[in-house]
């Protein structure tokens, strides 16, 4: 068979007719479903308070495990260390005036190196 | 753009419902056409023709005038029909019956038996096609598309539409060759 003989064959198949009535009201029938679906093409933003929700009950979670953590754990409370360093180093300012260059804080706790001249 | 799809697209855009349904009244019939050589059913057909329109209204917004209205809704209905998801279940009764329902739908006032026959034996073997290698020769043996027009219309290269188009025809002539010499 060749190339000519197959698009014969294939051109056998005709598309079904339908009533006149049929083209009437097809578009009449497309139309009706347009309408629910017209926000398609805007933006859609029903899904965005359940988002929302979502977001506000994990956030307040967050706060408070946060704030039960720093109950039971002062001492690694980051800001009990924070208010603590600054403390320190007032306290080392007060005693070593224009001696101070640097301070450092690891896992060790607070250093400072002091010059010897100001 | 034709001039009067032009303000009909226009007014579509805006939300002018009534503007698009003049737009579906001049363009049923080949998208009807497109959906039942897809689908080889003329239930299908319809099902996806109206999707295919609800798709292309929700799409307006986004058709700039560089294709013609025509070939821009003719690209919707050829993705809607790849889409269509068919279980095997489906597909057998597709074949089983598009014959009937061709013959049925339309009295074939005058075809001879003998063509009916032919057309069945093609459209059971278009069926069989793999859904892309299906799209590719509707558009270019149906609509006489040349390749890059099909390529554009099916968002490929134009090396694909002809090697679908190939390995198509090549399997179409084996099953209508071996469907001929059935007694």
């Amino acid at each position: 068979m060749n190339d000519f003989e197959l698009e014969s064959k294939l051109k056998t198949i005709r598309v079904p007719a339908r009533t006149e009535d049929y083209w009437e009201n097809f578009p009449a029938r497309v139309r009706a479903k347009l309408r629910p679906d017209r926000g398609d093409w805007m933006p859609r933003n029903h899904s965005s308070p359940w988002l929302a929700w979502a977001g506000g009950l994990a956030y307040a979670c967050l706060l408070l495990s946060l704030s039960v953590w720093c109950e039971r754990h002062p001492r690694q409370n980051p800001f009990y260390t924070l208010f603590q360093n600054e403390r320190a180093v007032s306290k080392e300012l007060a005693q070593l005036p224009g001696h101070l260059r640097v301070f450092m804080q690891d896992e060790h706790g607070m250093h400072r190196l002091v010059a010897d001249q100001e | 753009m034709a001039d009067a799809d032009e303000d009909l697209v226009l007014r579509s855009q805006n939300g002018d419902t009534s503007a698009f349904e003049m737009l579906v009244r001049n363009h049923q019939q080949m998208i009807h056409a497109l959906t039942f050589r897809m689908t080889g059913s003329v239930a299908d057909a319809d099902d996806l023709a109206q999707e295919t329109f609800i798709r292309a209204y929700g799409q307006i917004g986004s058709y700039n005038g560089t294709a013609r209205f025509s070939t821009w809704l003719y690209s919707i209905g050829v993705h809607a029909c790849l889409n269509w998801r068919r279980n095997e279940a489906r597909r057998y009764r597709a074949h089983a019956n598009c014959a009937e329902e061709m013959l049925a739908a339309r009295p074939d006032a005058g075809i001879p038996p003998a063509e009916s026959e032919m057309a069945r034996q093609a459209q059971a073997a278009l069926m069989k096609l793999p859904a892309r290698q299906r799209a590719a020769v509707v558009l270019t043996i149906y609509d006489g598309l040349n390749h890059a027009e099909a390529a554009k219309v099916l968002r490929c290269s134009e090396t694909t539409v002809s090697w679908r188009v190939f390995a198509a025809k090549r399997k179409l002539k084996r099953w209508l060759t071996a469907a001929g010499e059935k007694p």
